[in-house]
């Protein structure tokens, strides 16, 4: 277990550790040394540099040359996605770097259906192009488990229902539509803890999860608040029970798991919702001052007791 | 191994090492150190209570917007000074994360409160800054709590910058990044220096430099986000030059520990470092995420590396974005530049011996 540099700061509170040895300590135990870097440089390097050059191959079919023909704009996109595809498959490459290649050559795929929307006149944000696109990247999300192409992948799924509630279904109100993506987003945690409980244990990456949840917790919130202000609540009965299930499920999963994070956004949310409530309920003045005083004695309540369990967890 | 055995192992190796002249006292350190066990380490923890206080005060400033208080100047300066003082005092009693949230509200309440009544009391807008950088500067003094100091400092970078603002001094923004640049690099790169001075700059170090990071940032989207300045002031080389020098500075630290010594390689990590800035150099807000991203890596401070990376990516975007030439010129810019980084990563490759398996 390596020292934090919080640590070295607490040692040398009480001693009379020299400036040196501190030095040295923190050099050792917190700083990065050469192997690390050589690391960073490298996938710095590799990230920005494909970035870089998928950007250009964007911002080159946005600029929509009419002189080019029509079959070599898609065949020059469907070529690099040939070409990505082979390396991943057929070069000696890690498997950081492949994954890295098949987040690119997925968003390329969108650029295959941006240059046929383009073609044929059927608009680039089309939800079906987007639906088109999250199918067809779907088998190389799953199979390269990458936590960066999930993220990609959930952009994609999100920007799909987004999309279609616009322009198909035009009765959703903004509660149904925080409905349908909340449900959609928890999908993302239930599944592949579902998945690891009853199939095979799989690692998902922390930091993915937890933008997940942030994502999904955010929607109930935003979801629940406008439905309280609304004067058509019936969207809310569905919206409330869901969340309702989610959160215990979010709960008991943070338990079973360790995972502060959740505990934290979920009892955030609810503080959030009820001071909403609080809002709603009374139009006074003095309902201001008691929901600020609410929502400091709540929250305080929740640190002290998340502090508690960390320290319970941390010691088992 | 837990941590406690390991700040008791790590205490007997400095004995030997040391000799008979190092002293400590080790119940304090593994008192504070209990203390702190399960309150140090969380960001999670500590953005709930800044969140939590950032609502309870909208709540409580709209209280006060609907009854109407502040119409007496004196009351509402009176209840500034007293919330202020009243958050020191309770900070300075007990360090303790759970008061976080309610002294947040009431020092942020209080700052608020103030400046409200002497606005009233017809003070100018610049004598108000003076007085809210004073105030927030001399809290350091008395307590050295983490969400207390880092609010303070934010405060006193936050009134410095509206001071540039609201005098239309927007050319001298590229000097306040300057100087929250050096300030940063200075604490950063001297972290042993620092925390040895004495333990009050011990407690601040930690909420000081992430204070140090946002402020650094505020001034980037101050001069290189949308909507703010309607264009770069004519200064604006003076914070790329900056930025640039000190990314070339880190450089030279970092080939020192990568061990590179003959002059043509150092030339080229040069020459890259180089090449990657230049073309930036009309926004000074990429040359300066960048340095952000470079000095967290260096000491391993993930917060402030994932602030520094969303900037980049944000203003680089922003920067292609706006770029004024045709969408076919900015692709030929965007696929050379990225060629040259694959080019680099290569280069790099080839060259950087050990690396196991990435």
């Amino acid at each position: 277990m390596k020292l934090s540099n919080t640590d070295i700061h607490i040692i040398k509170r009480h001693s009379n550790w020299s400036k040196s040895e501190v030095e040295k300590q923190l050099k050792e135990e917190v700083y990065q040394n050469k192997q690390d870097w050589q690391k960073f440089l490298l996938v710095f390097f590799m990230v920005v540099g494909l970035s870089f050059s998928l950007a250009g191959i964007i911002f080159f079919f946005a600029y929509n040359w009419a002189d080019l023909n029509k079959f070599i704009k898609l065949g020059i996109v469907e070529g690099l996605v040939v070409i990505a595809m082979g390396l991943v498959l057929f070069s000696k490459q890690t498997s950081l770097v492949k994954n890295i290649i098949l987040t690119g050559a997925s968003v390329l795929v969108g650029v295959i259906f941006a240059v046929f929307g383009q073609i044929y006149q059927t608009g680039a944000n089309a939800y079906d192009f987007f639906l088109a696109w999250t199918i067809l990247i779907t088998l190389w999300v799953v199979v390269s488990n990458f936590a960066p192409l999930w993220l990609v992948y959930l952009i994609l799924v999100n920007t799909c229902f987004y999309l279609y509630s616009q322009q198909v279904s035009n009765d959703w109100s903004a509660v149904d539509l925080c409905t349908l993506l909340l449900l959609l987003n928890s999908f993302f945690i239930v599944l592949p803890a579902l998945y690891s409980r009853f199939i095979v244990e799989i690692k998902v990456q922390r930091w993915f999860t937890n933008t997940v949840a942030l994502i999904a917790v955010t929607y109930s919130t935003v979801g629940i608040s406008i439905g309280i202000f609304d004067t058509d609540q019936s969207s809310l009965m569905i919206l409330l029970p869901l969340a309702g299930i989610l959160y215990t499920l979010g709960i008991l999963l943070a338990f079973k798991e360790k995972r502060l994070f959740y505990l934290s956004i979920i009892s955030f949310s609810l503080i959030f919702i009820i001071s909403c409530l609080f809002m709603k309920i009374s139009k006074d003045e003095w309902i201001f001052l008691f929901t600020s005083f609410f929502i400091i004695l709540s929250i305080t309540m929740v640190i002290k007791y998340l502090v508690q369990l960390q320290k319970k967890w941390s010691n088992e | 191994m837990n941590k406690e055995e390991k700040v008791k192992e790590i205490l007997g190796q400095l004995q030997t090492k040391e000799g008979p002249n190092f002293e400590f006292n080790e119940v304090e350190i593994l008192s504070e150190y209990q203390r702190n066990s399960g309150e140090q380490s969380s960001i999670t923890i500590k953005i709930l209570s800044i969140l939590g206080g950032f609502f309870a005060t909208l709540s409580f400033l709209g209280f006060l917007g609907i009854t109407g208080i502040y119409s007496s100047d004196i009351g509402l300066c009176l209840f500034g000074i007293s919330f202020i003082v009243l958050a020191i005092w309770a900070n300075w009693k007990y360090d303790k994360l759970i008061i976080d949230t309610a002294s947040i509200t009431v020092f942020v309440s209080g700052f608020v409160l103030l400046a409200l009544g002497l606005s009233e009391w017809h003070v100018n807008e610049n004598e108000i800054c003076f007085i809210i950088f004073g105030i927030a500067f001399s809290t350091l003094f008395f307590v050295q709590t983490y969400i207390l100091s880092f609010t303070a400092v934010v405060f006193m970078s936050s009134t410095i910058l509206f001071l540039i603002s609201s005098n239309n001094l927007d050319r001298i923004v590229p000097i306040y990044i300057i100087v929250t640049e050096l300030l940063l690099g200075f604490f950063i790169l001297h972290e042993a220096r620092i925390i040895s001075i004495n333990v009050k700059m011990n407690r601040l170090y930690n909420p000081v430099r992430l204070a140090l990071i946002i402020s650094v940032l505020m001034g980037l989207i101050y001069i290189g986000a949308h909507g703010i300045l309607n264009e770069l002031p004519s200064t604006f080389w003076i914070a790329s030059l900056s930025s640039i020098l000190m990314v070339l500075y880190l450089i030279a630290l970092l080939l020192d520990l990568l061990q590179v010594k003959d002059i043509q390689n150092k030339l080229l990590f040069y020459a890259i470092g180089l090449l990657l800035m230049l073309p930036s150099f009309f926004s000074p807000s990429i040359s300066g995420s960048l340095l952000i991203i470079l000095l967290c890596f260096m000491v391993n401070y993930i917060t402030g590396l994932t602030i520094g990376i969303i900037a980049l990516i944000y203003f680089v975007s922003q920067y292609y974005y706006d770029l004024n030439f045709s969408l076919l010129i900015k692709s030929e810019l965007l696929f050379a530049s990225g060629f040259l980084f694959l080019f680099i990563y290569w280069l790099a490759k080839k060259n950087f011996n050990h690396v196991e398996e990435l």
